[in-house]
């Protein structure tokens, strides 16, 4: 949020800050070493003494106190430089335990997990407690994860609980398409250690909501990578006598995938800057389906202006497209948000569109 | 990558204020049209209208109290010009002079050109087209061969300019000419202000595939032009192009042409059909992003930052955007085209036909990639 007169110091100096420790930890042999199941503690444990884990916690409960926006260089960096930790989990899920009032202070990694009525976990109130059993997939970092985050309905009222991760039965370790940690995570009958209920279902798909918008910002940041990999491969690589960059059809390339790049990180932007209304459907919507769309088309260009060498395991490429690909399809794919916004906005109509728009985008 | 990434920028209460200013003024003087006439481009001419939107200070936003402007915010104009387009209001009339040549006037006008003008235009009484273009010279600008030779007290110019919107109501064009040779084709280009009324200018009319007279070729015979009429400087009109095109390239016209059917679609499509839901969901994804990038550029040029690769980028997605509509009413609507007998096939068809020109104007599709691809690094 950057108003006229005050471009923000602190988002610039958050930045400097995330951007300056992965610059200087997250190489090649890193990357390579995590992709192998090597989990990166050294790597965690600097960010955590960095601070910036529970940066979306208010001060008062001893976190950052960062807003949306000046959060927004840390999930952009770990799409950047590919930083293979359980930052945005953590960042989100210590920001929604914070929200709903309850204990906040660990320091991580926090894996979310988002319950619906199609599962993958069924929640129970019994005699006070509020008891979880059943099997979720792919829980990202569950393995190192000291807490789980779940949130859910039950009748009607949304719910957020805090579990230790000693109250899963089982860990299935499992990976995504860019093996991070996607683990199968068991619970029976297991007891939040601390929970909140509230009164009405709005927050029902509070961590779905906010994973997404954490996913569009990586994306943002992972594409910037494969698009800086791809300028300076197209003004390296030189066929028929000069760098490939200088063919237009190379440059259409790259230019389409700068306004792509460009579109989604303002729709990233602009959902951080209502963040702190109460309904940012909107936005997120919006911001997940761009940066879903933007995925697909820079992960594209950008294997095509790097030929056959951006297809090997031995080239960067792959760890940016590998991310991309996975991230849009994490917490609602573009389609699945895209219909969301489309059925709200088609009930809402075309009379009353365009006010909507502009209120949805203001932020007070 | 430098000026690939645009600040988002968030209105304050006094400008959002504005915007609900705006409405209220509409909601009183928007004057009775037809539909017809209200999804043409930029809700058609209005003479009477520009004054009123004049006496309300909505014209000349940026221009300096003393010039008769009214000294408002690159964002406060923004909150405006949004508002007038996505209401259909009839801004054709006055739109090039207030969107560009006012701020290129009041940058590089002499200052009795700027006496006389400028008032003008504030009030919302003269009216401006653009004079690029040329018959042999399109997105090759630098090889236009109108002339301009010196004579006693000014300039006679010699030559045409084709795909001149607007110029059937406006008083004057600013034509690109060329006054010398350099080492470069940019150098020994100048601008000058043509009043369209003066001796040896005609007009001949240009329709466009639809059959509407959209723009006129403008031919300049021995045209007298007097030095005071010279815009900047002599020599210089390759940069003030430059400066102008950016004015051009990232407003609201630039990703609003389509609004109105957008709205019908909205009316005609299933919530229930996941078909329709995600198309329009994809639409209105885009539009909300572009809209954003637009308004951050207006925050840019409120901080007095240059816009000019990501004024590109605006372009580019805005014009893809709005050629996209008409196509996904077509796909999602089994429309009687042929008789045209709801607003949604009627402006569906209108579109179709019209929106080829939206990756035209102000600077091709094509172009605008290659100077983005020249802002990374290749090229």
């Amino acid at each position: 949020m950057n108003d006229i007169n005050d471009m923000n110091e602190t988002r610039e100096l958050v930045g400097e800050s995330i951007n300056r420790i992965f610059s200087e930890r997250v190489d090649r042999k890193v990357l390579e070493a995590a992709e192998k199941g090597v989990s990166q503690e050294g790597l965690w444990k600097q960010v955590m003494e960095s601070g910036f884990t529970r940066s979306l916690v208010p001060e008062e409960s001893g976190g950052g106190g960062l807003s949306w926006p000046d959060a927004y260089p840390l999930m952009h960096a770990l799409g950047f430089w590919r930083a293979p930790v359980p930052l945005v989990e953590t960042l989100i899920g210590t920001h929604l335990l914070a929200r709903a009032g309850l204990p906040c202070d660990m320091d991580g990694p926090v894996s979310p997990i988002q319950v619906d009525e199609r599962g993958p976990l069924d929640a129970e109130l019994s005699s006070g407690k509020l008891l979880l059993s059943g099997t979720a997939k792919a829980v990202p970092w569950a393995r190192q994860a000291s807490h789980f985050v779940v949130g859910g309905s039950l009748g009607g009222k949304a719910w957020l609980a805090l579990l230790d991760q000693s109250a899963a039965s089982d860990i299935v370790e499992g990976q995504n398409i860019a093996f991070e940690p996607r683990d199968q995570v068991s619970f029976k009958h297991a007891a939040a250690t601390a929970f909140r209920i509230y009164d009405n279902d709005a927050e029902a798909q509070a961590v779905r909501l906010h994973m997404a918008l954490g996913r569009a910002i990586s994306i943002v940041g992972a594409a910037q990578s494969a698009l800086t990999q791809s300028v300076r491969y197209a003004q390296e690589r030189q066929q028929f006598g000069r760098p490939i960059g200088k063919f237009q059809a190379v440059q259409h390339m790259l230019a389409i995938m700068a306004c792509d790049i460009g579109s989604a990180a303002a729709a990233a932007n602009a959902a951080c800057d209502v963040m702190h209304k109460a309904d940012p459907r909107f936005s997120v919507s919006v911001a997940k389906v761009r940066a879903g769309q933007a995925a697909g088309v820079a992960a594209r260009n950008a294997h095509q202006v790097h030929g056959a060498f951006g297809m090997t395991y031995e080239h960067t490429l792959h760890f940016a497209t590998k991310r991309m690909w996975a991230w849009r399809a994490e917490y609602g794919n573009e389609t699945t948000w895209a219909r969301e916004l489309g059925a709200a906005c088609i009930r809402r109509g075309g009379a009353g569109f365009w006010a909507h728009m502009t209120r949805e985008s203001a932020a007070a | 990558m430098q000026g690939l990434i645009i600040d988002t920028c968030v209105l304050d209460a006094n400008t959002e204020g504005l915007r609900q200013e705006v409405r209220d003024f509409l909601a009183k003087e928007l004057p009775p049209r037809t539909t017809k006439e209200r999804f043409r481009n930029k809700g058609g001419a209005d003479a009477a209208f520009s004054r009123k939107l004049g006496q309300r200070g909505w014209i000349g936003m940026s221009i300096p109290k003393a010039y008769g402007g009214h000294e408002r915010s690159p964002l406060e104009r923004y909150v405006v010009t949004e508002e007038l387009l996505a209401a259909s209001a009839p801004v054709s009339a006055h739109w090039i002079a207030d969107r560009q040549y006012g701020p290129v006037l009041m940058h590089y006008g002499t200052e009795e050109i700027k006496r006389d003008f400028l008032p003008r235009i504030a009030r919302g009484e003269l009216f401006i087209c653009v004079g690029l273009s040329e018959p042999d010279s399109g997105s090759d600008l630098a090889s236009i061969r109108t002339k301009g030779e010196r004579t006693q007290g000014g300039w006679i110019i010699n030559g045409r300019k084709v795909w001149n919107s607007a110029s059937q109501w406006s008083h004057y064009v600013v034509a690109l000419v060329r006054t010398g040779q350099g080492e470069k084709r940019q150098a020994g280009l100048s601008q000058f202000v043509i009043d369209l009324k003066a001796p040896g200018v005609t007009l001949r009319p240009v329709h466009i595939l639809t059959g509407e007279h959209r723009w006129n070729e403008i031919i300049f015979d021995n045209v007298f032009v007097p030095d005071t009429h010279l815009l900047g400087q002599e020599g210089q009109g390759w940069a003030q192009v430059t400066t102008e095109l950016g004015f051009e390239r990232a407003g609201p016209d630039r990703y609003l042409s389509s609004l109105f059917l957008l709205l019908e679609m909205l009316d005609a499509a299933d919530p229930d059909n996941p078909h329709h839901a995600a198309l329009m969901g994809s639409l209105v994804a885009d539009i909300a992003t572009v809209r954003q990038m637009s308004l951050g550029i207006a925050g840019m040029m409120a901080r007095g930052e240059s816009a000019g690769l990501a004024a590109s980028l605006v372009k580019e997605l805005g014009n893809t955007l709005e050629q996209r509509i008409p196509e996904v009413a077509h796909e999602l609507f089994d429309m009687d085209i042929a008789t045209r007998d709801t607003t949604l096939a009627e402006v569906a068809a209108y579109l179709t036909q019209t929106s080829p020109t939206f990756s035209l104007r102000g600077g091709t599709r094509e172009i605008l990639r290659g100077i983005i691809a020249r802002g990374l690094g290749v090229r």
